[in-house]
């Protein structure tokens, strides 16, 4: 008579099997939370930017991205004035404002930002440091095309070595919306 | 169908507090918020949620001096509360268990391991 019981070996293949599949889903899974909180972060980013009320709760907006969703302790917001074109400070965290008051206008990556419109994610931060902070983005602010509005950031979080593909979207969300979250709160309050 | 578990998010920024929401909700968890260390241990108190996830640094009342009271209250001493903070020195995580928090997440906030460790103290 033929023995019932199952063979051993076969079970062990069945749940090989079942533990690579187990582990695949799992990694799927995974995959799929950190999409979703990346998707978080941007809608999070670019719905507050443009529900804020006047440009100082916009400034707020922007420090709150750069600090809590990059990873960020010191950052710098400034205004943009293309007839030199000169940066000066409006708000940040982590920086001494007499220190930080304006950029240098002969800096490199700050006038690529400016002259191109276009977020500058410099290779080496401390290959161009501004009064010894390494510079490790320069996210310009647009309004249909100009350049209204420049974010800097310098050191990250001890626990944040790098800057990664997840923030450059979420930098360039905040470059395409916060400028012009700004222009359209600046025209709120002429209005008022 | 089992009743959804609650989280009171407490965070002064409301693009952290929008962004917590969207992803703790969307693993079917209800999410009440709050904006200072007072008003999360009034809602503590009124939600008695299942879980607190808590910022460090906020007006009025410090992340601290939040779980501080929780655990000086007996309605709301058994919550379990996650902190967040900025800073990832020893020290500073040392401080959130002494001031009676369960477990901590760093800035910026991974959503997948904010996910398992919200999993970990309160389930699905």
């Amino acid at each position: 008579m033929h023995s019932l019981a199952p063979d051993p070996i076969v079970l062990e293949r069945h749940v090989a099997v079942l533990e690579a599949e187990n582990l695949q889903l799992t990694e799927r899974a995974l995959g799929a939370e950190q999409r979703l909180a990346r998707a978080a972060q941007l809608y999070a980013s670019v719905s507050q930017l443009h529900q804020a009320a006047d440009t100082d709760e916009v400034v707020i907006v922007i420090k709150e991205i750069v600090a809590n969703l990059v990873g960020c302790e010191e950052m710098g917001v400034y205004d943009v004035w293309p007839q030199g074109p000169v940066c000066t400070y409006v708000d940040g965290i982590g920086l001494d404002a007499d220190l930080f008051g304006s950029l240098p206008p002969t800096h490199a990556q700050v006038r690529e930002g400016i002259a191109t419109g276009a977020l500058v994610l410099p290779a080496d931060p401390m290959a161009e440091p501004i009064h010894g902070r390494p510079v490790t983005a320069v996210v310009p602010l647009t309004d249909q095309g100009a350049v209204c509005g420049l974010v800097v950031l310098f050191q990250l979080l001890r626990q944040k070595p790098r800057l990664d593909e997840a923030d450059r979207d979420l930098l360039e969300a905040l470059a395409a919306h916060a400028g012009r979250a700004l222009v359209h709160a600046r025209l709120r309050e002429q209005v008022r | 169908m089992s009743t959804p578990k609650t989280i009171l998010c407490a965070d002064d920024s409301l693009t952290a507090l929008t962004m917590h929401q969207m992803i703790l909700k969307s693993h079917g968890y209800r999410v009440v918020t709050a904006q200072d260390g007072f008003e999360a241990v009034t809602k503590a108190n009124a939600e008695n949620p299942d879980l607190i996830l808590m910022d460090v640094v906020m007006p009025r009342m410090t992340g601290f001096e939040a779980v501080k009271q929780l655990r000086n209250t007996p309605a709301t001493q058994r919550i379990p509360v996650i902190m967040v903070t900025t800073r990832a020195e020893p020290k500073v995580i040392e401080t959130c268990f002494q001031a009676g928090c369960n477990d901590y997440v760093n800035k910026p906030v991974d959503g997948a391991i904010l996910l398992s460790k919200v999993r970990a103290l309160v389930g699905v």
